[in-house]
C-alpha cells in the first residue's frame, strides 16, 4: 500500500468519527488477527425518508485499491441486491465511483455515502447492470415498488 | 535682453542620426529584479512576525503599512518608466522626420522655418501610462492578511478597484476554507496552488496522484481542468494561512492552560 493511501485513508476514518450524515456508519473490517484493515470497510446507507427505500439501512463493503485515492473505491452491496444499476455481484454502477468518469481524489468517503443514498431512489435507467430490477423499473413501475419495499424490510433498521 | 528676431544660433538642431539610434537602442535600469528582492524581505519579515506571535502586535500593521507605501513607490515609478520611455520614442521620431544639419538649412533652423523639438518639451507633453497592477504573490499576501488574521479560514475577497475602497470595513465573505490538503486530507505543509483554477494541493501528494503521467484532471470533483507539474506554484497565501492558524492555536492552548476555573 502507497504511504498517500494508508495516510489518506487514516485522515478519511477521523474525518468520518468526526462528523458523518444521519442514520449511515462506516468502520475500517478487523483483520483475521484482530488488527485493523483500512483498505477494506463495512458501512451501512440508510433509505431516505419519504421514499421506497426508507425502511432499510443497506449493508455496503467499501474496498480501497493500493493506489487510492488516484483510483476509486470498489463499492459493492450483497450479491443479488435488486435496483437497476447494480450488478449481479452487488457492485454499484456509479459515475463518481468509475475512475474513467467522474471520479477524483477529492471525493470523500461522505461524498460516496450520500451519492450511493442518492443513487437508491434514483436510478438511471441509461446504464443497466442487472436484469431484474431494470426491467420492472421501466415496463412494471408496481411490480418494482413492491419488490423494493420487501427489499428494504429485509435490512430494517 | 531677449531679442525677437531670428537667433545667431538655431535654438534647437535635430538629434544626429547615429545619437538618435544610440538614444533609441538606451535602455535604463530594469529595476524589477529589486523590487522582486524587496518583496521577498517583506513576505519573509512578515512570516516571521506572524510565527514569534507578534499578529496582536502593531508590527504586522506596520508591515501592512510599509508595503503599501512600497507599492506607491513602485507604480510612481512605473509611470516615470514608461513615460520616459515614451518620450525617447516620440522624441527620437520627431528628429528623424527633419533633415539633417547642413550649411544649406543652417539659416532654416535659425530662422525658425525648420523646428527641431526639445527633449524637455517633449517629456512635459508625455502623459504617464497607468501602470500595470502587479499580480505578484507578496501582494496577493498583503491583501490577504488582515482577512487571515481575523480567520485563518476566512475566504478573501477580490482586492477592489481604487474607487470604491473601503480600507476600514473588512467584507467577511460566506465559506470556509479548509487548511488540509483535498488528496492527503492532511494539514498542508507544502501548499501548492493551480494556476488554471486557483485549486490547493500539498506538493507531494499531487505528485503521487500524477503517478509519473504528465498531466491529469484536475482531483477537484467538477472542474474540468487538466493539471501538470508545472501548473501549480508554491501558495503563499495558504502557507500563512496555516501559520496562523497554528500561532492561534498554541496561544489557546496557552491560554487554556493558565486560566483559573471560576465559579
Amino acid at each position: 500500500m502507497s504511504s498517500l493511501c494508508l495516510q489518506r485513508l487514516q485522515e478519511e476514518r477521523k474525518k468520518w468519527r468526526k462528523d458523518h450524515p444521519f442514520g449511515f456508519f462506516a468502520k475500517p473490517c478487523k483483520k483475521p488477527d484482530g488488527t485493523m484493515n483500512l483498505q477494506k470497510w463495512e458501512a451501512g446507507i440508510p433509505g431516505r425518508d419519504g421514499t421506497l427505500w426508507k425502511d432499510g439501512v443497506f449493508p455496503v463493503t467499501i474496498e480501497y485499491p493500493d493506489d487510492y485515492p488516484s483510483k476509486p473505491p470498489k463499492v459493492k452491496f450483497p450479491a443479488g441486491f435488486y435496483h437497476p444499476n447494480i450488478y449481479p455481484s452487488g457492485t454499484v454502477c456509479l459515475s463518481i465511483l468509475n475512475e474513467d468518469q467522474d471520479w477524483r481524489p477529492a471525493i470523500t468517503l461522505k461524498q460516496i455515502a450520500l451519492g450511493i443514498q442518492d443513487l437508491l431512489d434514483s436510478p438511471n435507467p441509461d446504464s443497466p447492470a442487472q436484469e431484474p430490477a431494470w426491467r420492472a423499473f421501466s415496463k412494471n413501475k408496481k411490480e418494482y415498488e413492491r419488490n423494493v419495499i420487501e427489499q428494504a424490510k429485509k435490512y430494517t433498521k | 535682453m531677449v531679442s525677437s528676431g531670428p537667433h545667431s544660433v538655431p535654438e534647437a538642431v535635430p538629434l544626429h542620426r547615429e545619437v538618435a539610434q544610440e538614444l533609441q537602442e538606451w535602455k535604463p535600469r530594469d529595476l524589477s529584479g529589486l523590487f522582486n528582492d524587496i518583496r521577498g524581505h517583506f513576505s519573509q519579515t512578515l512570516t516571521e512576525a506572524v510565527e514569534e506571535g507578534n499578529m496582536m502586535d502593531k508590527t504586522v500593521l506596520a508591515l501592512s503599512e510599509a508595503y503599501k507605501d512600497f507599492q506607491t513607490l513602485q507604480q510612481r515609478q512605473s509611470i516615470l518608466a514608461s513615460r520616459v520611455s515614451d518620450t525617447r520614442a516620440r522624441y527620437v521620431a520627431s528628429c528623424n522626420e527633419l533633415p539633417e544639419v547642413t550649411w544649406e538649412n543652417w539659416d532654416m533652423y535659425r530662422e525658425g522655418a525648420l523646428q527641431a523639438p526639445q527633449l524637455h518639451q517633449v517629456f512635459a507633453e508625455t502623459p504617464g501610462r497607468n501602470p500595470t497592477v502587479s499580480k505578484d504573490q507578496t501582494s496577493i499576501l498583503f491583501h490577504a492578511i488582515p482577512y487571515i488574521l481575523r480567520d485563518p479560514h476566512s475566504v478573501v475577497p477580490d482586492p477592489k478597484s481604487n474607487d470604491d475602497d473601503d480600507d476600514d470595513e473588512l467584507q467577511i465573505a460566506g465559506g470556509r476554507i479548509e487548511l488540509t490538503c483535498p488528496i492527503t486530507c492532511k494539514p498542508f505543509e507544502k501548499p501548492m496552488v493551480s494556476r488554471k483554477c486557483g485549486h490547493v494541493f500539498e506538493f507531494e501528494g499531487f505528485q503521487q496522484y500524477l503517478q509519473g503521467q504528465p498531466s491529469k484532471d484536475c482531483p477537484i470533483p467538477g472542474c474540468d481542468q487538466k493539471l501538470s507539474g508545472r501548473d501549480l506554484v508554491p501558495d503563499q497565501v495558504m502557507e500563512m494561512r496555516c501559520r496562523v492558524s497554528k500561532v492561534q492555536e498554541t496561544h489557546k492552548a496557552k491560554n487554556e492552560a493558565f486560566s483559573i476555573p471560576t465559579l
